[in-house]
């Protein structure tokens, strides 16, 4: 026998109730039926495949999975390892995150469905299982970087799972013990009125908005470092160009990212200082929640594009100690030991690598290339960083910050033009004038690039150097004396707002960036590892 | 007619059970190929310990299958096999079966793959037994990392078979109030029952575990140069002579050497665990002494020491830049100094082996149980040679004076910390021969003649094991017994006991048994 529905109850209860029939004497158009958690699916999808898509991509490359016991020993030695290992092992549909997105928001609006059904949510109350995924989604995105900086993304699935086993075994029972009748998540199955279903639905669209409105503006860096480390991991400098120029603010992370493209297509003296330079709270913690200015979330890569291998090297293995194995990690490591022609130690990282279900790819690419010695130097982009290798050995201990562009600002020798090159600029960028100045002899006599020109013209009227070997165009010259007369006026004043003054007519000039922009926040200075003079 | 089918559903069960295990057998047919057979760990050509647990390896020629005869003496055999991954598994009580009849003889191993063309035979290589090896090694599992720590553990191997047993670990979860780390165990005279290790960070202090008691001491002291760091047990009394060490660490920037650990100050003192009192042995303000090595007869401490005559020209702030500069040109000689256990005091030093003479700089001096040799490491520079790829085993015959290396186990990366098993014929010995960064236990067979022969790594259930463990294996320690003490008991005189501390007495150093 066909079990009677809402809809049907309730005609039946029509037919009985001549009071019933008189409310509703004059029919009134209902609202079309959408179905609204595949709305919420739809909704979820968008959020966690396309728009957040690139952080929980990175949240996969954050975490390791291998079904090797020996490689998870570390999370099945802990108290909670299966629900690590659980999360872990579903973060990798993230590999795809259009197929992690939809993965993700169908566990969670498949508990959401069960869950309304168990707590018998009808009418106004259907909303709370709608609601619910949208603050998840949100508590998600609080975490920023955290999510898996630092800390294990394994809670981005684990959560959603254990409350969809919650929901499921709920659901079971009240199915058991009630007979109620489970709603078809197509079909209506409730009795509502046009009120409620227009309520319902503009409620959905409204979250939604207010969810792409905190991850598209608010969360603008987050989701910019997340694409921007995808694109580093493809070399695609064009690509990571374009994705910095979509950051009005951009953070630390996105500035390393740029500069690191910028270095990598030859533009780093000429646009490094054309973007906004005051980095903005991300509001990071380290794992024992101090305050983190997540100069360790980008240092390695840095590092590794700015010749210093054995240093970025050296920020991968501090990770990995503390954070235990990633792959992102482990591809660096592996990178930075063929960059070393350490093949056989990158043997080791490509052996565990060969063991993650999903990095077939990045082993077919380079695991060639552990074959030769030095083959690594065939593929042009890391020829490029080979070339920012030091000449001689020294200690990380001499060298100085900041990370974005390694550390490379006591150089005193290079093997390139381009290490001598992002040498300057890692002065310029650290305030480091007489540092600066000190570099610039084999740039005498020649055409020199934006930022060297408009630095030079300062240091020549601020410090009375000579700049008689060096082609500083007269109009730089003069433009410093503008610029100095329009800031004087501010003597005195906050530089920070005085920069949101200036910005409109001095943006992207050398001068402008060295009195008004890059200035530390007080908030980092005690976990700073960088110079004291710049953020 | 219920029995009938019960019976015939039990056999039926079995006889699926029985076809799904696979016979190995030795190929009846085979063509020898010329091609050098590639095994992961080598095992080719070794002496091994007549105790030791089966030497699983894998085969890294190309083949879809694989098979391994083991022909020993007395017409004992043993086959092996393994699939497509090379993996190949040894039955324990087979090999033990074997090693037992093949005592002090050789074993011939032959390994054959199938390819589409047939069978192919390798040539063969043989594994001599010899004497057993102490039982039990316990060592240290830590990243080969930097400055930062987080999970580590102190484990017991028992080497006839493949269980570890955990002395003791730190917090799995980070917990700044909790983060610790453990460091230097060392045991007395090859016994497990007597032994020691640090804490350091949270919880700090010295863990000595004796007569069934373990007890947390404070080994900071005002007339201490710092806290005490590289111990040494007297092989018959509970007293101990440690280094004291002021460590701190530089990382290149393009050496292959990643990692440089200076000393820019140590001593030498001394310990007696009965009247918790400490004192200095050797505390000279030009002189940097370390790793402390009481010889069997514990009459005499052997130590290296490097000579900083720049340090007493610049104030102590600047001995650290002063040893970073100069790195390269730190060098440790061998040295010893006599011990008289009537009045606990000790005599004049000695120079044993004049390493700086050599261009070479000495670290971790350990003397074979019989007394008769010392073995330890040279590098080109510095003490911490784990970090040092020129660092090799050798050794110094104490009877005849002759200094050589030990040419068959070294290997062209690092080769550092080892450790004697008590009957003289083995040691072990942590190398990074296999990837350059990660420390592995290696042992070699250490004959009569003084001679070592080649080194083999661990052997480990899964033979990938080395491949993937993410930690290196960190002073290897060889013990008679196994550590009766449990995690914890460890665990709770750590959490619970302060660190009772130790009074300082000054002893008189006089001239005893210096010739």
């Amino acid at each position: 026998m066909k079990k009677k529905t809402p809809i049907l109850k309730q005609k039946e209860k029509q037919k009985a109730s001549p009071s019933v029939k008189a409310v509703d004497a004059k029919p009134k158009r209902a609202l079309p039926f959408i179905p609204p958690f595949v709305v919420l699916l739809l909704m979820l999808w968008i959020f966690a495949g396309m728009v957040y898509g690139d952080v929980f991509y990175m949240a996969e490359q954050h975490s390791f999975f291998a079904f090797d016991p020996l490689l998870m020993k570390n999370v099945t030695d802990q108290s909670n390892g299966w629900l690590v290992m659980v999360g872990r092992f579903f973060l990798l549909s993230y590999h795809i995150p259009v197929l992690g997105g939809l993965l993700w928001a169908l566990v969670i609006t498949s508990a959401m469905w069960m869950l309304g059904y168990a707590l018998r949510c009808t009418g106004y109350l259907r909303l709370i299982p709608l609601v619910l995924p949208f603050l998840f989604a949100v508590y998600v995105m609080s975490k920023g970087l955290n999510l898996y900086y630092q800390f294990d993304p394994y809670w981005l699935f684990s959560y959603p799972l254990v409350l969809w086993c919650v929901a499921l075994v709920a659901a079971l029972v009240v199915r058991l013990v009630t007979h109620r009748h489970i709603p078809s998540l197509l079909r209506d199955g409730f009795a509502d009125t046009s009120r409620q279903r227009l309520t319902i639905g503009c409620s959905l669209l409204v979250l939604f908005v207010a969810l792409m409105i905190d991850a598209v503006p608010f969360h603008v860096n987050e989701r910019a470092t997340a694409t921007m480390q995808r694109q580093l991991q493809e070399q695609d400098w064009e690509a990571m160009l374009r994705t910095a120029e979509g950051v009005k603010r951009p953070g630390r992370t996105v500035a390393c990212y740029r500069a690191i493209a910028l270095s990598q297509t030859g533009q780093i003296s000429s646009r490094l200082f054309d973007t906004h330079y005051q980095y903005p709270d991300l509001g990071l913690k380290n794992r024992a929640g101090q305050v983190d200015n997540g100069t360790e979330y980008y240092a390695a890569d840095g590092d590794f594009y700015a010749g210093l291998i054995n240093t970025s090297y050296h920020e991968s293995m501090e990770r990995t100690v503390i954070d235990g194995i990633t792959v992102y990690r482990l591809k660096r490591m592996f990178l930075c030991a063929l960059l070393n022609n350490e093949r056989q130690l990158a043997y080791k990282y490509y052996t565990i690598l060969s063991h993650h279900p999903l990095e077939g790819k990045f082993l077919s690419k380079y695991g060639p290339m552990m074959q030769k010695s030095d083959a690594i130097l065939e593929e042009p982009n890391f020829r490029l960083v080979a070339e920012l290798m030091p000449v001689d050995d020294s200690f990380e201990q001499w060298y100085r910050t900041p990370y974005f562009i390694g550390y490379n600002i006591m150089l005193t020798a290079g093997r390139s033009r381009r290490a001598l090159e992002n040498s300057l600029v890692a002065c310029l960028y650290a305030k480091e004038l007489t540092a600066f100045y000190q570099r610039t002899a084999p740039l005498q006599g020649e055409s020199l690039p934006q930022s060297f020109d408009e630095a030079l013209a300062m240091i020549g009227i601020k410090d009375g150097n000579s700049l008689q070997p060096y082609v500083v165009t007269p109009l730089s010259t003069e433009r410093v004396r503008s610029f100095l007369r329009d800031a004087v006026q501010y003597k005195g004043q906050d530089r920070k707002e005085v920069y949101y003054e200036l910005s409109p007519k001095y943006q992207g000039y050398y001068p402008f960036y060295y009195y008004f922009q890059n200035i530390p926040d007080k908030n980092y200075m005690k976990y700073d590892r960088e110079s004291g003079r710049v953020n | 007619m219920k029995r009938y089918i019960i019976i015939s559903c039990i056999l039926f069960t079995f006889l699926l059970l029985t076809s799904c295990e696979r016979h190995i057998e030795v190929p009846s047919a085979s063509t020898p190929t010329s091609e050098r057979l590639l095994i992961y760990p080598d095992y080719t050509n070794i002496v091994i310990p007549e105790n030791i647990a089966p030497l699983n390896f894998m085969v890294r020629n190309s083949g879809d299958e694989f098979v391994v005869a083991m022909e020993g003496a007395k017409g004992s055999k043993l086959v092996a096999g393994g699939t497509k991954n090379g993996k190949i598994e040894i039955d324990s009580l087979e090999w033990r079966q074997l090693l037992q009849t093949s005592r002090n003889a050789k074993i011939k191993v032959t390994v054959y793959a199938r390819r589409d063309a047939g069978w192919v035979a390798f040539k063969s290589y043989l594994l001599r037994v010899a004497e057993p090896i102490d039982a039990y090694l316990s060592y240290r599992l830590i990243e080969p990392g930097y400055e930062l720590y987080r999970q580590l553990g102190l484990y017991q191997r028992n080497l006839t078979t493949f269980d570890v047993q955990t002395i003791y670990e730190n917090n799995r979860t980070y917990h700044t109030g909790e983060n610790h780390c453990i460091n230097c165990h060392n045991y007395q005279n090859y016994d497990a029952s007597t032994m020691l290790f640090h804490v350091r960070g949270n919880m700090g202090g010295t863990l000595f575990a004796r007569d069934g008691k373990i007890e947390k001491m404070n080994m900071k002291c005002d007339s201490v140069l710092s806290n005490a760091v590289y111990p040494s047990w007297n092989p018959k009394h509970p007293w101990l002579v440690f280094s004291s060490n002021k460590t701190g660490q530089t990382f290149h920037l393009l050496n292959h050497e990643k990692v440089e650990v200076i000393d820019s100050a140590s001593d030498l003192i001394y310990y007696n665990t009965e009247t918790k009192q400490i004192s200095n042995v050797l505390k000279t303000p030009t002189d940097l002494e370390n790793f402390p090595c009481w010889t069997p007869t514990g009459d005499r401490v052997f130590y290296c020491v490097a000579h900083m005559p720049s340090f007493s020209q610049i104030p102590d702030s600047l001995h650290t830049r002063e040893v970073v500069l100069n790195y390269a040109q730190v060098k440790y000689n061998l040295m010893s100094i006599p011990f008289d256990e009537k009045t606990q005091t000790f005599g004049e030093p000695r120079l044993e082996v004049d390493c700086e003479a050599m261009g070479k700089s000495v670290s971790v001096p350990r003397v074979s149980p019989d007394g008769r040799y010392v073995l330890f490491t040279l590098g080109d520079y510095g003490q911490f040679h784990i970090w040092h790829k020129s660092s090799d085993l050798y050794v110094k015959d104490l009877q005849t004076g002759k200094v050589y290396p030990m040419k068959a186990s070294n290997s062209g990366d690092v080769d550092s910390f080892h450790s004697w098993s008590s009957n003289n014929r083995w040691f072990v010995f942590s190398s990074r021969r296999d990837d350059g960064s990660f420390t592995r236990p290696y042992i070699a067979y250490f004959d009569r003649n003084g001679h070592s022969h080649k080194a083999f790594i661990l052997p480990q259930k899964d033979p990938e094991h080395n491949l993937l463990l993410f930690k290196s294996y960190n002073v290897p320690e060889l013990t008679r017994n196994a550590v009766p003490y449990q995690f914890k008991e460890f665990r709770d005189a750590i959490y619970q006991q302060k660190g009772t501390p130790v009074t300082y007495r000054e002893i008189r150093n006089i001239s005893v048994g210096n010739e």
